[in-house]
């Protein structure tokens, strides 16, 4: 048996990874978003309530999550994904937590630049579209 | 048509599973990325005993009133 076999599955892998990371840190948002407001930026801060915009984070993060685990917008999603942690990179600031960040702001960006593989659903929509368009989205 | 089916499964199920385990179990509070959260803590005291030195001049040169020469 050849290990070249299971390169097939190492995007999915990546998506699944960086989707877990999103959906813990989106419901615990949700669950307790007291815990998470001395994140809020500054500039922000003025836009409505801290714990509401606590709530729309976590919801988005959600979102982005299930999208990744679906592959659906794979390129746009992980797109997204990237610029937003690359934000939380910035605020958290440089020690462990933002080393950490680091790393996941480049996971996201490898989904981005790798986009749709077989295990996504953009894979299956644009291939009854056409075949030679699954690596455009 | 089976593979989007499960590919849809999939993300409910991992959705469903770490929506349950977060929600189920408290995780541990996130530190804060700058400043410490300690609370408690106690200035050092410094135990001031060090008595005013006193310096006395022994062979001064100040000229004396009333010294005879």
């Amino acid at each position: 048996m050849t290990l070249t076999k299971l390169q097939k599955y190492s995007p999915l892998a990546l998506r699944t990874g960086l989707a877990l990371v999103l959906l813990w840190f989106g419901f615990s948002q949700l669950k307790n978003p007291a815990q998470w407001t001395r994140m809020i930026p500054d500039y922000v801060s003025g836009l409505a309530s801290p714990t509401t915009l606590i709530y729309a984070n976590g919801i988005i993060e959600i979102v982005l999550a299930v999208l990744l685990l679906l592959g659906l917008f794979t390129r746009i999603t992980s797109a997204l994904v990237t610029l937003h942690l690359l934000h939380i990179t910035t605020i958290v600031g440089y020690g462990a937590v933002g080393a950490r960040d680091i790393a996941l702001t480049f996971a996201a960006l490898a989904t981005f630049l790798h986009g749709p593989d077989e295990f996504c659903l953009d894979h299956y929509i644009l291939k009854k579209r056409s075949p030679s368009s699954t690596n455009s989205v | 048509m089976k593979k989007i089916v499960f590919l849809i499964a999939y993300a409910l199920i991992i959705t469903l599973v770490v929506g349950i385990i977060v929600f189920s179990y408290s995780p541990a509070p996130m530190q804060a990325p700058t400043n410490s959260t300690r609370t408690n803590s106690t200035q050092p005291t410094t135990n001031i005993s060090t008595p005013i030195s006193v310096v006395t001049v022994a062979n001064s040169t100040t000229p004396q009133y009333g010294a005879s020469s």
